[in-house]
């Protein structure tokens, strides 16, 4: 059963508020690292063999880690784990490494801790919507359980100690998973950056540094972590997200109002689009779903909820694809599949 | 100008970074850019000051130090070797490599100090002994008015105590 993991609606997806038309998920993430083992990218075996022991430890120990499922990487077949990176579990870095991987994995996937990514541990915590202080308060529950047993490498004049000094300190990092089709479409986003850089604010793809831009979905993270409370650093991202949702509300009606016809227009090709089309990948879907999401939300089209939309972002991803519709590998079964899948999703009638 | 990443061509592009007020500039050519990203500005704006980090870093340092010879005691990473990934060995490279480091964490994040937590918490005490100390203050007065000398002594000592270690450093 350990390697078996289901292409179920991820729970972080899973908002229905107002808010998460555009905020669709906050994440927060703490880099820790085990003092006295060097850092990953220059320990030995037995030090890379030496986390994962420790962190095996820990989870037996602790009462609260035990629900979290230990997952050996070098066990994982290769679609499993580009399959966690889809669904945002792990990063893309942690699949190009070489050397001994592991993580712990909540059944709910709100909270994870990959072992021997850049640091021996990046701990996340993701969950649906605008949730600034929630996802902290439990990323550092756990981070404050994992320090019962571990003793984390820690300077009084640099913070938490990195192997990448541009994580030292707090080495917090909030980001939100952003749809700003309003901000994009208006080319507003340079003025949004022009803001947002300053604030110490980094803009990143879907899927975090280095990543491509796809549907107009951004991540959006601080960039700086040391010389700030972790209180601040809090405080400035909730100040940012409200930045994030009036500008993009701003931009959207201000789209509405001097596009009109054709803003209907891109909204209905899109849904024309997805009704008929018989072959659909998943870079194409991604740029619809944002108009149809947009649509939806400035009421051009019968209102489709946040939730669905942002749950198939996740599960029109080629490796879930691949194992919803029971693993068919063929690049062309699995765009005719996700033709289909999107269509029944959706509930809409095929024109022909 | 010369390229600042490859030093060879003439630079042709000019990036402008903006953090914590402190402005970062860079002068590239249009192959280097290229390689960094650059073609599609918005995708890559954040990583690319923190992919160049080490690049800026490296030639400023060549020209001053020998980087090779800079090892560190406990894990023998090298520093030059820090510089060519912008990865370091283990906690106590960020000691043997200080003084470097400190120009790439100011460059980076504007600063070169943490905030530790307890800190904070001693800026809060800071205020409540201030408190403290008006009202032990105003007991003092009373306590000399009412010639009650031996308090009043007690009361002088607690309010030097507290003045004492409330001082900040640069007093």
């Amino acid at each position: 059963m350990n390697n078996n993991f289901s292409a179920k609606k991820p729970g972080w997806l899973d908002s229905n508020t107002r808010q998460s038309d555009i905020i669709l998920s906050t994440r927060v993430r703490l880099a820790r690292n085990i003092d006295s083992i060097p850092f990953p990218n220059w320990a030995s075996e037995a030090g890379l063999k030496r986390v994962i022991e420790i962190i095996q430890e820990t989870r037996k120990n602790s009462p609260a880690l035990k629900k979290f499922r230990f997952i050996s990487f070098q066990k994982l077949s290769d679609i499993n784990r580009k399959f966690l990176v889809e669904r945002h579990q792990i990063s893309p870095a942690f699949l190009s490494l070489s050397y001994k991987r592991a993580m712990l994995l909540e059944n709910s996937e709100e909270a994870s801790v990959m072992v021997n990514e850049e640091d021996h541990l990046r701990l996340q915590v993701i969950k649906p919507g605008l949730s600034v202080m929630n996802s902290w308060k439990r990323a550092d529950k756990i981070d404050s359980e994992l320090g019962r047993y571990i003793k984390y490498s820690l300077s009084d004049k640099y913070g938490y100690l990195t192997a990448c000094p541009t994580n030292v300190g707090t080495a917090l990092r909030v980001s939100f998973l952003c749809h700003l089709p309003g901000l994009a479409l208006t080319r507003q986003m340079e003025d949004f950056l022009k803001y947002l850089i300053p604030a110490g604010i980094a803009v990143r793809g879907i899927y975090g540094e280095g990543s491509d831009i796809v549907g107009n979905i951004f991540q959006i993270s601080n960039q700086t972590t040391l010389g700030y409370e972790q209180d601040e650093i809090l405080k400035r991202l909730k100040i940012v997200a409200r930045k994030i949702l009036s500008m993009e509300n701003k931009a959207r009606l201000k789209l509405q109002k001097e596009m009109g016809i054709q803003l209907e227009d891109k909204v209905y090709r899109a849904l024309g689009i997805i009704s008929s089309a018989r072959l659909m990948s998943t870079f194409e879907l991604l740029s619809l779903l944002s108009a149809l999401r947009l649509g939806s939300s400035l009421g051009i089209i019968k209102p489709i909820k946040p939730s669905t939309i942002n749950q198939l972002i996740v599960q029109c991803q080629p490796m879930h694809i691949a194992k919803i519709s029971r693993m068919k590998q063929d690049q062309k079964e699995i765009d005719s599949f996700r033709a289909e899948f999107i269509r029944k999703k959706l509930k809409l009638r095929s024109v022909l | 100008m010369k390229c600042e990443i490859c030093n060879k061509n003439e630079a042709s592009i000019k990036i402008t970074q903006i953090n914590n007020n402190q402005k970062k500039e860079m002068n590239l050519c249009y192959q280097c850019a290229q390689t960094k990203g650059i073609n599609n500005p918005l995708a890559h704006l954040s990583t690319l000051m923190g992919s160049m980090l080490s690049g800026i870093i490296e030639k400023v340092v060549d020209e001053q130090t020998k980087t090779e010879n800079v090892v560190c005691k406990n894990c023998s990473m090298s520093l030059k070797r820090f510089l060519d990934s912008g990865l370091l060995g283990c906690g106590n490279c960020y000691n043997a490599f200080e003084s470097e480091l400190k120009r790439i964490l100011h460059r980076y994040h504007g600063t070169t100090a943490h905030i530790p937590e307890k800190e904070v918490k001693a800026a809060i005490d800071f205020e409540e002994r201030f408190k403290e100390i008006d009202a032990l203050k105003s007991k003092l007065e009373t306590a000399v008015r009412s010639e009650n000398f031996e308090y009043a002594a007690e009361l002088r000592d607690r309010i030097k105590m507290l003045l004492n270690n409330s001082k900040p450093e640069n007093e």
